[in-house]
């Protein structure tokens, strides 16, 4: 089929499994939990309040009244209030996710750019000493937990070495100083921009630690997934016609094989989002870096049920949509995809 | 083939692995860094079912507290220190290794049951079930993995049980993906058309015939997930929504040593998470191991 026909069929299933999340978040907000008006209204609520938030959630009404109001509210935008913060949890939103796309996105980089190229000469000299060495090194990058690495390094880096900061975003006493105008809400783009060289500088010296521990699953993973579709397109007829054709050995490399195992790879890269999103929750606690990670951890200590809730749906709508993009890059270089 | 025993006979022939040259056992049995893993893994096995008994300090491993220790270095008599309880971290590092790893058991395992129920009911029926299933799947996997986790563990409220149903909750789709599309092949193999054909009910050919079929690509998966799962539940441990103090998991270890490590005392969230570390490593090289000695691509050239 065209590219325009399998665009409507993936649409089409992306809006039901959208929809279907929307239920599915409806489900575990307001049928799951033994007592959802507890959730919500806070553990210390007095009778009174309990009664007020069952009416106000409708919790009397039928299920399908329910979930229609649920969406009503939706499409308006409310996401709930926190608890915690008494503020539309919307607004807490737009102003904790800069912070946390910053981290994924500089995560997924280094994913692009490290992982790529080690899982290219790891697949190519397979069995060989740098092979042997990216795979133990990958191998390790996914089995180390993730907050363990994050609390280390930070030991490491600011208790023994003082050479990095102990977290947050940036220096209170340069925030002070050299304040950042906020324009994008991305630290080191508005830094760059207003030509603010020490803010930018300290942007950068926050940035380091946090997105090196996020990105460390995510190049392992790449490596991990780029050697293993290298192996397989290297061991395909026409890389041996090539070869045998006198074609040098970097043009084989990375014009012909590289082009087709970058396919899965690219499934990858949605992958890797999935779990820098996971991940940033971990690393943004350690290095209390104010994103919608910490947002939520801190909610969830705080039993601050209705962010928990929102932030899932949030994320997981924006996963959706970044599966989505992954899969027609995918269907418009592959046309095996859409064919087949 | 060599010839069934009297025991093979008697259970009626069924799929055992066996160790003839060129099969998947044989192969992992060549493999030296699975053998060594699996070494290792039963090693941890062992004591973790003898844990009380390793340790002087048995009770403290389970939570008691036992103030006038508390913050030793390590020492000799405590060789990975002391907490902020004075609870001695070897044999807490102990306890929690049965908790990683019944945890990893049961997540698995309900994931598994899941995962293998539903797939083959939809590969096996097809039609509106086998859509219905896969709608429902599509859906699950719509969630970024732990996310998914974190909201069902935060509505059912935080401890051991409920973070391991909210992890099993959202890994089932992948395990109900890999056997309906196994179940698909197989509900066309011949001595399932034969059944069918005499009149053999859907279920029993199911139970006998399509389950036991699809479980070699089940059981690579399930192994490779093992290390995931340690990960993972320890994830939900450090945020809290996991298991609860005193118990000794590693995840709450690392957690609860966090105050801290910056004043000077290391050794409490360091070794919990090194344990974590090193089982998941063991397990993901198990996982890949046992890919290894079971895709056909990998078994060497001319395979």
């Amino acid at each position: 089929m065209t590219i325009g026909r399998y665009l409507l069929r993936r649409l089409g299933l992306a809006i039901f499994v959208a929809f279907g999340v929307l239920a599915v978040t409806f489900v575990i907000s307001r049928v799951v939990p033994s007592s959802p008006e507890r959730l919500y209204a806070g553990a210390r609520a007095n009778p009174e309040t309990i009664a007020l938030v069952h009416q106000r959630l409708g919790l009397d009404r039928p299920l399908t009244v329910q979930f229609a109001r649920y969406l009503a509210s939706l499409i308006r935008g409310d996401l709930g209030e926190s608890y915690a913060t008494k503020r539309p949890i919307l607004e807490d939103l737009r102003i904790f996710l800069p912070a946390t796309l910053e981290l994924v996105s500089l995560a997924s980089f280094l994913a692009l750019v490290v992982g790529i190229p080690v899982g290219v000469l790891s697949g190519a000299q397979r069995g060989r000493l740098f092979d042997r060495l990216a795979r133990l090194i990958s191998l390790s990058g996914v089995s180390i937990p993730l907050f363990w690495m994050a609390l280390l390094l930070q030991l490491v880096f600011f208790g023994l070495l003082g050479l990095l900061p102990l977290g947050g975003r940036v220096d209170p006493v340069v925030s002070v100083t050299n304040h950042i105008e906020t324009i994008t809400g991305f630290n080191v783009i508005d830094a760059a921009i207003t030509r603010n060289s020490i803010a930018l500088l300290d942007a950068v010296r926050h940035l380091i630690l946090p997105v090196s521990v996020l990105a460390i699953y995510p190049v392992a993973l790449t490596i991990r997934m780029t050697r293993a579709s290298m192996i397989e397109a290297l061991s395909e007829d026409y890389i041996l016609a090539a070869r045998a054709a006198g074609l040098p050995e970097s043009r084989v490399l990375f014009r012909l094989a590289l082009r087709n195992a970058l396919i899965p790879t690219l499934t990858v890269l949605g992958l890797t989002f999935a779990y820098s999103i996971t991940g940033a929750f971990l690393v943004e606690i350690v290095f209390a870096w104010p994103g919608v990670g910490k947002y939520v951890a801190d909610a969830i200590l705080a039993a601050d049920f209705p962010v928990v809730m929102a932030v899932t749906l949030v994320v997981t709508i924006v996963y959706i949509v970044v599966n989505l993009v992954v899969d027609l890059i995918q269907a418009a270089i592959d046309p095996r995809i859409r064919l087949g | 083939m060599k010839p069934l025993g009297p025991i093979q006979r008697w259970l009626g022939n069924p799929a055992i692995p066996r160790l003839e040259p060129g099969s998947a056992l044989w192969f992992f049995r060549r493999d030296r860094v699975g053998m060594a893993c699996s070494g290792f893994l039963l090693i941890v096995v062992v004591v973790a079912v003898l844990a009380p008994y390793l340790t002087a300090h048995a009770a403290e491993g389970r939570g008691e507290p036992n103030l006038p220790d508390k913050f030793l270095p390590p020492s000799v008599e405590h060789p990975l220190g002391t907490d902020v309880l004075g609870r001695d971290q070897v044999a807490r590092v102990l306890y929690g290794a049965r908790v990683a790893l019944s945890v990893a058991l049961v997540i698995v395992g309900l994931s598994v049951l899941i995962g293998v129920t539903l797939g083959a009911l939809a590969g096996y029926f097809g039609g509106w079930v086998d859509d219905a299933i896969m709608r429902i799947t599509d859906v699950f996997l719509a969630f970024p993995p732990l996310l998914l986790a974190i909201a069902i563990a935060a509505a059912l409220g935080p401890s051991l049980t409920n973070a391991m149903i909210a992890i099993a909750l959202a890994w089932w789709p992948w395990y109900a993906r890999l056997v309906r599309a196994q179940a698909l092949s197989v509900r066309e193999r011949n001595y399932v058309r034969a059944a069918r054909s005499i009149g053999v009910d859907d279920l029993t050919i199911i139970r006998r015939h399509i389950i036991p079929n699809v479980l070699t690509p089940v059981f690579v998966q399930a192994a490779m997930d093992m290390g995931s799962a340690i990960i993972t539940s320890a994830g939900l441990s450090f945020i809290g929504l996991g298991p609860q103090p005193p118990m000794a998991d590693w995840g709450l270890m690392v957690n609860e040593g966090r105050a801290y490590l910056l004043g000077g005392r290391w050794w409490i969230s360091t070794f919990p998470g090194f344990a974590l570390f090193l089982t998941a490593l063991a397990f993901n090289l198990l996982g890949d191991s046992v890919r290894d000695a079971s895709d056909p691509r990998v078994r060497g050239a001319g395979a």
